[in-house]
């Protein structure tokens, strides 16, 4: 009888052991998916930078596609903006791009948008397989993680930022189109360079978190058993809306030689570590579904 | 007829330019950057009130229009070769275009032709 008991708990053990197996690899398959596309590793792909208008666009139709094959309905920002100064403006034409974006509307009706960002382009010359499609490879991952969830109190507001290699136009623009629109934001999560951890200690950088998101993030960390080195500035999109008042926070990974260079590609991006960025981020935005619940 | 034709052409050209300067600066003034907006119009209006006041000085607002914008294309070419040589920046290569060189060139002919012709008083 207890050897049966121990057969079926081990079996049970094993199948569940193997179905999350299936399931991580499933998603790091997916999400290696998408940085190959995105850095011309895949042969077939186009994309061998994100920089110039045309492979901005070329990628911003990218993850269109991806989305609305993952059967979720997409919106794109299709922006203008001036120059950093006047004498600028005189000279150079206004910078444009466009910031694509999903809604995963809460299951009980709720006012509040959480919003997770990532951008797209890269700087000339780079693959920009660490900076950024990791991120955008982030974003994808948590996106399907929540969608599976029954309940959720906050709508996730998921925005794949145009031009944060440019002074981070993108972001700047979509926060000023939030303040427009009186859009009642909980607050931002920002990712960038997301897949890069140099001395494979596995610790999670947290930018300028404002008081509840620490808590939440230090609270999730502890919960997966993963360390958090926080840390104050703002380096990348969260940028943008830390200066716009919202509750921001930046979540990467280390800075690696390879930034900005030639050789972010995909052969240098940690997968697993993008995988324990994705477990972070994707439970943290739970726990702030469970909070507004609990508030209610 | 050959005259009113030559007179026509770098007409034409100056109405244009101006026309065109005028563009950017509304394009801006709609981004919330005004200061385009307000030298072009600064610029339209010197040039309309010369040619209200005489011959005489509306050709000296030409010419003053001509040095202008050879100055600006100088600048932008100067920029260009900066952005090609030093300021690897996505954004400013995106401004090296063959509409951006044939606007360049454009202006450059403008600024010769008003230069070239001479005052009829």
């Amino acid at each position: 009888m207890h050897e049966k008991l121990f057969i079926t708990f081990i079996t049970s053990g094993l199948f569940a052991l193997s179905f999350l197996c299936q399931a991580t690899e499933t998603e790091m398959t997916y999400q290696q998916t998408i940085v190959s596309d995105m850095s011309g590793h895949r042969k077939e792909s186009p994309l061998l930078s994100r920089s110039t208008k045309l492979e901005r666009q070329l990628t911003a139709t990218y993850i269109e596609n991806k989305l609305i094959k993952a059967g979720f309905s997409v919106n794109k920002h299709e922006y203008r903006y001036r120059n950093v100064n006047a004498i600028l403006d005189l000279l150079l034409s206004p910078h444009s791009g466009t910031n694509v974006y999903t809604t995963l509307v809460a299951t009980q009706a709720s006012e509040h948008t959480v919003i997770i960002g990532a951008h797209y382009d890269s700087v000339p010359d780079s693959p920009g397989a660490g900076d950024n499609a990791a991120g955008v490879a982030l974003l994808f991952g948590v996106l399907n993680r929540l969608k599976d969830i029954e309940n959720r109190s906050v709508n996730y507001l998921f925005v794949f930022f145009d031009q944060e290699e440019d002074d981070e136009i993108g972001s700047k623009v979509f926060s000023e189109k939030l303040i427009r629109e009186k859009m009642k934001v909980h607050s931002v999560h920002v990712s960038d360079i997301s897949a890069w951890d140099n001395n494979k200690d596995r610790i999670i950088s947290i930018q300028s978190p404002a008081p509840y998101l620490e808590d939440l993030y230090v609270r999730t960390a502890d919960e997966l058993s993963i360390t958090l080195d926080i840390f104050g500035g703002a380096s990348s999109d969260n940028k943008s809306f830390l200066l716009a008042g919202f509750n921001t926070v930046g979540v990467f990974g280390d800075v690696s030689e390879h930034h900005h260079k030639p050789t972010d590609t995909y052969e240098n991006v940690d997968f697993v570590f993008l995988t324990l960025m994705t477990d972070l981020v994707s439970t943290a935005l739970v726990k702030i579904s469970e909070d507004i619940a609990n508030e209610k | 007829m050959k005259n009113s034709t030559l007179h026509v052409i770098p007409s034409l050209f100056f109405v244009v330019s101006l026309l065109l300067f005028l563009y950017k600066g509304v394009e801006f003034a709609l981004l919330d950057s005004y200061v385009p907006l307000i030298i072009s119009v600064c610029f339209a209006s010197y040039v309309l009130v010369s040619k209200l006041r005489s011959a005489r000085s509306f050709h000296v607002a030409k010419k003053v229009w001509a040095y202008t914008i050879i100055s600006w294309c100088v600048v932008r070419i100067i920029l260009a070769i900066l952005i090609v040589t030093t300021l690897n920046e996505a954004y400013l290569l995106d401004q090296i275009s063959w509409a951006n060189l044939a606007l360049t060139l454009f202006l450059l002919m403008t600024a010769y032709l008003l230069l070239k012709t001479k005052n009829r008083t």
